[in-house]
């Protein structure tokens, strides 16, 4: 690192992954409403453009030109920066993913994450933990019974289920010897994790659906039960950004699916299809979410609570002492 | 007291109750078509058939026919009976038309709900139907005879009930017609009741021919406001149209039926010249704009000349709470200018009548029915107040003998003793006739009017009926004179106030739908002393003259268009309430349903187009406006309340639409001021030198048609108003060389009017009449002596 | 619990089985379905076989209507012939329920086949007498109300098939 300011680079890498990633979750709406439908016997949205591939524009510029609506009952200050916090958390959890493989660039070797921190997978709970303001707060600020019930629902389970995720990340730090992705993602370049321990990837799985709060675990918006849940008041661009920010989420935990688990970047062939391998990765673990959506209803809330608590905290535990007995007794690596 | 068990129900009815009525009683309704409580019992529908079970009578018999007596057990749901029902409303339909979807009656034909009830729905009788020719009844009442079921209601309301002569029944069985012989107006001033009282629609009312639905109506408990009576009516609108009056029961005041002109006088409402815009000096404004004016107007005045220069004008027509609220608007404003009529002289008359009624010798309408010697001074039933007509006949049926001392010849749906007298000669008259032939009579009753009668007849009249312990009945001459009259008090009269306004002390005058241009007995002395004042602020629903020469005009609701109280000419308040929102009706928007726009506008805003409101509401806005103490104006309930306050109405506190009416006493009748016979014009001078026939005095009389405030703005109303027209003494006539259908000139003084002579055997000699008919000033000569010349034409 | 796994297993397989499958949709203004043979949309005003309008504004479509989506003026033609001077349907409100055809006791009022008849303006699904009224008789190409009806107007009183001559009330001959 010399004639390049880094602080350049990082800027640079920011604008590109934001770009990419709204984009993607553009696409990823339109994707999910197709498989949506296809799995419905459906054809799904194919009005505008070929394929319906404009629709996400369409639906952009339909909710940007909507009406704000301002509920009189709301809490001004707060009813309008809660759409931000969750989409913002969602953003910035992005930061810390290594999405490819380094890149020398002009003899400099740029990292692909926007910054490569030694902690960076107690930044990702640490972000996830405050998505959660965004939803209680949301929901309390609106001012009706429908997205307080929702803004509620939504912080227990969160909070809920962020026990049995950050149990089941446990195990790859415990395998790469480290917090930083870049170093969890290294660790994997010959077997990824999920070899070691599945269970951890399984109930990673299952504790990010229930924290992006998508089918079966949608108890915040419940539409037959709470209208919309913490967003019901919401109405253009704001009612758009929790909806970017739930699809942003989708791709940012599939990403980290990905790179804690599915051996990030790493693939065979040459080092640029580094990038390649990590996309397509992601998108089965996104494909997996949408065909989970598809297929299962909605969790009631005392089964929403058993599973977290009773079921999924105490068998990350178990995975945990397990994985850690498993590595200590054929020696894997790093331990 | 028979007692009866019908359906397993005992019930004890007064002797002479037939079995229908009884079963009525315990509340179980049976089907009929010419049973009716006004006019009993004939058993030509067969349709109230109930099975005889044990007593006197056995089997299937129609009940109307069968009077209740001991020991009768009935069911009434029997099969028998049921079966025999079914089988008359099958024979009922066999020559019935198929024209339901064309029929005015459709939707209220008892018929048409029998038949259905009745489950008759496929025509089983393969034969012809019989069909008749209908006639032309007139502009009222349209006949479509092949509707017939031959009830006999209308023969029996037109020739029993209301004595008319010139419709009747002919020809026999199968081919029964009902009608005149031949085409014509119905004679009779109450012919609009056939459409009531008729089960189907042979009688339909043409006013509303073809307009609405009736289930489409809004409608509400409402007072006739034509009269002083205070008929009982439910008035249907629809679109903001009023296109029908029916007639509402009340079996203290008109019983069932009303007069024609209380039922087609409604035309008023919905007449496209009527007031619906705020305007100052002929610029539309708003509400507010206008109230801001008016606001101004008053304080300006106020401010200059003090209070004393503004008057307000009330009427007999508006509701007791306008009237109230114009009082009170008056006491805030300090002013003592505020009379409640624009007619003196009738006003203080009505003022002293009222003053003598009081709970012991006041009757209602109904009990005019149950007199058995009625006197009448002075008024003309049919023509001042119908209604009376009809129950007086009720009483003639009855056995009750009936005078009448009137100077016109009076006529009467049934057999009287006219005298002709003038008014001077009312008294003398009355206490003769008294000590004559009332003695063995039990229930006698003076009715007296206060048009041609002068104070000293209205004092007679109170004072022979306190003295033999008559009834006593006085006719007013609104709606709401008798409360407008309590109000008034002790108060100025219109006299006072156009003094006032003459001399200059007065500069704004107030008024409340009264028109002071249009019927002031004296229009030139009106219409110059108005143009005297600075500024003239009118609330009306009329078009009447005075609102076309407004300032600041307020478009106010008619009395279907708001909650009001009338105090009818006995005392019973009554209230009315409100049928429908006022404003521009839908059918008369935009271009009128002209060619290619067959349709009302299609614009849809939340405001009624034309609103307007009840006068009470914009006094109210005006004193509010001003800052004063307007809490007790403030709403309907406020205005009740405060007025409920007054002892003399505390009676209305309980009142409620729909009811009987609560009765209201003006107080002893010392507290009123007397007042001199001749207050305003000339007194009948003795005119020295002159013949009689040379100084005949001229009355103004009111007719059912033609001269009456309101109804005058309905155009059904106004094909019955006579040609304008002057009756004498047919000898007085001959005197003056004169002959039936002349054409004269009427002249008192510079004032003079031309008109067809008319000349009656029974009308008292010295003495003209001339109605009070639109466009023919014959107010303002009335009291004047008169002189009748030939005029060539 | 292997229960509750293969439960799972099933539900996604099928839900990725149906992904496969071709959708049952049918495309709306390329592809259409053949309409039934009782279908009923939208309302139009038919006239009798002498051309006239059969409708004599009885008001019991207006009654009957659910929704309350139609109203008119009836008015006299000044022949004794009832007729609606306006005659108005809110479209946008009618549910097409056809109880107005039922109703109908002249035959007027009768729903058609055409149910494409959308607006971007929901005044313009307000349609006026002039919109509604067709020159043709629709479903029954005989029945003239007037003709039935007994009250004069098409035929002279007495003067239908199903009617004596009238009455002459100046004679009791029989």
């Amino acid at each position: 690192m010399n004639s390049c300011a880094p602080w350049l680079i990082i800027i640079i890498k920011a604008f590109l992954i934001l770009f990419v990633t709204l984009t993607l979750a553009a696409y990823m709406v339109l994707a999910e409403r197709k498989l949506l439908a296809r799995m419905q016997d459906r054809y799904g949205p194919n009005r505008v453009g070929p394929f319906g591939l404009l629709q996400p524009l369409a639906d952009v510029i339909k909710l940007i030109t909507k009406e704000d609506i301002l509920p009189t009952q709301a809490d001004k200050f707060i009813y309008l920066i809660a759409p931000g916090v969750v989409a913002g958390t969602v953003l910035l959890t992005f930061a810390v993913v290594p999405f490819g493989a380094p890149v020398k660039i002009d003899g400099v070797t740029v990292q692909m994450p926007v910054i490569d921190l030694n902690v960076g997978a107690l930044y990702f709970l640490a972000m996830s933990s405050l998505g959660v303001y965004g939803v209680a707060l949301a929901g309390w600020s609106s001012g009706s019974k429908y997205s307080l019930f929702g803004g509620i629902r939504g912080s227990a389970q969160m909070i809920s289920y962020e026990l049995s995720m950050g149990l089941a990340l446990v195990p790859a730090v415990m395998l790469a010897g480290s917090f930083s992705l870049n170093d969890i993602v290294a660790a994997q370049s010959r077997v990824p994790f999920v070899v070691y321990s599945p269970l951890a990837f399984a109930i990673f799985l299952i504790s990010v659906a229930a924290e992006s709060r998508r089918i079966p675990f949608d108890l915040a918006e419940a539409e037959n039960e709470l209208v919309a849940g913490y967003h019901t008041e919401y109405s253009g661009m704001r009612f758009g950004l929790f909806y970017i920010g739930e699809y942003v989420n989708i791709i940012v935990l599939s990403a980290l699916a990905v790179t804690f688990y599915l051996g990030g970047w790493h693939g065979p062939g040459p080092l640029w299809l580094s990038f390649f391998w990590f996309f397509l990765k992601a998108a089965v673990i996104a494909f997996f979410f949408i065909w989970m959506r598809a297929t299962l209803p909605r969790l009631r809330y005392d089964q929403l609570m058993h599973l977290g608590w009773k079921f999924l905290v105490p068998l990350s535990l178990a995975n945990v002492l397990l994985t850690g007995f498993l590595a200590l007794m054929f020696h894997w690596r790093n331990v | 007291m028979p007692k009866l068990i019908i359906d397993g129900l005992e019930v004890e009815v007064p002797e002479g109750t037939n079995v229908l009525e009884a079963a009525k009683k315990l509340g179980i309704v049976i089907p009929h078509f010419c049973y009716h409580s006004a006019m009993g019992a004939v058993g030509a529908c067969r349709l109230c058939a109930m099975k005889f079970v044990e007593g006197p009578v056995k089997g299937v018999q129609v009940s109307c026919m069968i009077k209740a007596q001991d020991g009768m057990v009935v069911e009434t749901a029997d099969p028998d009976a049921m079966r025999a029902r079914r089988m008359v409303i099958e024979w009922l339909m066999t020559n019935h038309p198929h024209d339901c979807p064309v029929c005015d009656e459709g939707g209220m034909c008892l018929l048409q709900d029998y038949t259905i009830a009745g489950g008759h729905g496929i025509r089983r009788y393969k034969g012809k139907k019989r069909t008749y020719i209908s006639q032309y009844l007139g502009e009222f009442i349209e006949q479509e005879m092949n509707r017939c079921i031959q009830c006999y209601r209308c023969h029996r309301f037109y020739r029993d009930y209301a004595g008319g002569d010139d419709f009747g029944t002919k020809r026999i069985a199968n081919r029964t017609f009902f009608g005149r012989f031949k085409d014509g107006w119905l004679e009779s001033e109450f012919a609009g009741n056939l459409a009531d009282v008729c089960p189907t629609g042979v009688f339909t009312d043409k006013t509303y021919h073809f307009r609405a639905r009736a289930w489409e109506l809004e409608t509400a408990p409402s007072v006739c406001p034509h009269c002083s009576l205070g008929c009982n009516l439910i008035p249907g609108a629809k679109l903001r149209e009023l296109l029908v009056i029916k007639a509402r029961e009340n079996l203290k005041v008109n019983g069932w039926f009303i007069c024609d002109r209380g039922r087609f006088g409604y035309r008023f409402a919905s007449r496209p010249d009527r007031p619906r815009k705020f305007t100052l000096n002929g610029q539309e404004k708003s509400r507010d704009e206008a109230t801001k004016a008016a606001v101004g107007i008053i304080s300006d005045a106020v401010a200059k000349y003090g209070p004393g220069s503004v008057a307000l004008a009330g009427s007999p027509r508006t509701s007791l709470e306008n009237n109230f609220a114009l009082k009170k608007l008056a006491s805030l404003l300090n002013t003592g200018n505020i009379c409640f009529s624009i007619d003196p002289l009738r006003d203080r008359k009505e003022r002293r009548a009222i003053s003598l009624l009081d709970a012991a010798d006041s009757r209602s309408l109904q009990d005019v029915a149950f007199s058995d010697f009625i006197i009448v001074v002075g008024t003309d039933p049919v023509n001042e107040a119908p209604m009376l007509a009809l129950m007086m006949r009720q009483a003639s049926l009855k056995g009750a003998r009936t005078a009448v001392i009137d100077p016109r010849p009076v006529k009467l749906p049934f057999d009287f003793t006219h005298i002709p007298a003038r008014p001077e000669e009312f008294a003398e008259k009355l206490t003769g006739l008294l000590n004559e032939a009332a003695g063995d009579s039990k229930n006698p009753l003076i009715i007296c009017g206060t048009n041609i009668p002068g104070i000293d007849a209205i004092d007679a009249c109170s004072e022979a009926a306190g003295r033999l312990n008559c009834g006593l009945f006085y006719t007013l001459s609104s709606a709401n004179s008798f409360g407008a009259a309590v109000l008034a008090g002790e108060g100025p009269d219109f006299e006072d106030i156009l003094s006032g306004i003459e001399s200059g002390g007065i500069r704004v005058l107030i008024a409340l739908e009264s028109d002071p241009l249009g019927r002031y007995s004296g229009e030139e002395r009106a219409s110059r002393a108005l143009k005297k004042l600075d500024s003239l602020i009118v609330m009306d629903y009329l078009p009447t003259e005075t609102v076309n020469a407004a300032n600041a005009l307020f478009p106010t609701a008619a009395y279907a268009e708001m909650d009001g109280i009338f105090i009818n000419n006995e005392g019973r308040a009554q209230c009315f309430s409100r049928a429908y929102i006022p404003g521009i009706p839908v059918n008369y928007m935009g271009p009128k349903l002209k060619p290619p726009e067959l349709h009302p506008p299609r614009e849809f805003s939340p405001e009624v187009p034309g609103r307007s409101f009840p006068a009470w509401e914009y006094l109210g806005d005006i004193a509010r406006e001003m800052g004063l103490d307007c809490c007790e104006m403030e709403t309907l309930s406020a205005i009740r309340a405060s007025l409920s306050h007054d002892p003399r109405f505390a009676a209305i506190a309980g009142l409620y639409p729909e009811s009987e009416g609560a009765l209201i006493t003006a107080g002893p009748v010392d507290r009123l001021q007397a007042y001199g016979p001749f207050p305003a014009g000339e007194k009948p001078d003795a005119g020295e030198g002159l013949k009689p026939v040379d100084r005949l005095l001229l009355y103004a009389t009111d007719l059912t048609f033609g001269t009456e405030e309101i109804s005058v703005y309905s155009d059904k109303t106004q094909l019955r108003a006579p040609e304008p027209y002057v009756m004498i003494n047919r000898e007085d006539a001959k005197e003056l060389g004169l002959n039936d259908g002349d054409w004269v000139k009427v002249a008192s003084g510079s004032l003079g009017i031309s008109c067809a002579l008319k000349t009656s055997a029974s009308c008292a000699k010295g003495a003209a009449f001339a109605p009070r008919l639109t466009g023919f000033d014959a107010a303002a000569l009335s009291g004047k002596t008169i002189r009748i010349t030939r005029e060539r034409v | 619990m292997s229960g509750l796994l293969t439960g799972l297993f099933e539900a996604f397989a099928t839900t990725l089985r149906e992904m496969f499958r071709k959708p049952v949709t049918i495309q709306y203004p390329e592809e259409k379905k053949p309409l039934s043979a009782r279908a009923r949309w939208r309302i139009v005003l038919t006239r009798d076989p002498e051309g006239e309008e059969r409708c004599v504004a009885c008001y019991l479509c207006s009654a009957v209507c659910p929704v309350s989506c139609i109203s008119m003026q009836s008015a006299d033609r000044g022949d004794g012939r009832r007729y609606p001077e306006w005659f108005r349907i809110n479209f946008g409100r009618c549910i097409l329920c056809g109880m107005c055809e039922e109703a109908c006791p002249t035959l007027a009022i009768q729903l058609t086949p055409d149910y494409e008849f959308c607006k971007y303006k929901a005044l313009d699904m307000v349609y006026e007498k002039e919109d509604l009224l067709i020159d043709g008789t629709g479903k029954d190409r005989e029945y003239n109300f007037y003709k039935h009806a007994g009250i004069g107007v098409v035929n002279p009183k007495g003067k239908n098939p199903d009617e004596y001559g009238p009455v002459d009330i100046r004679s009791n001959m029989p």
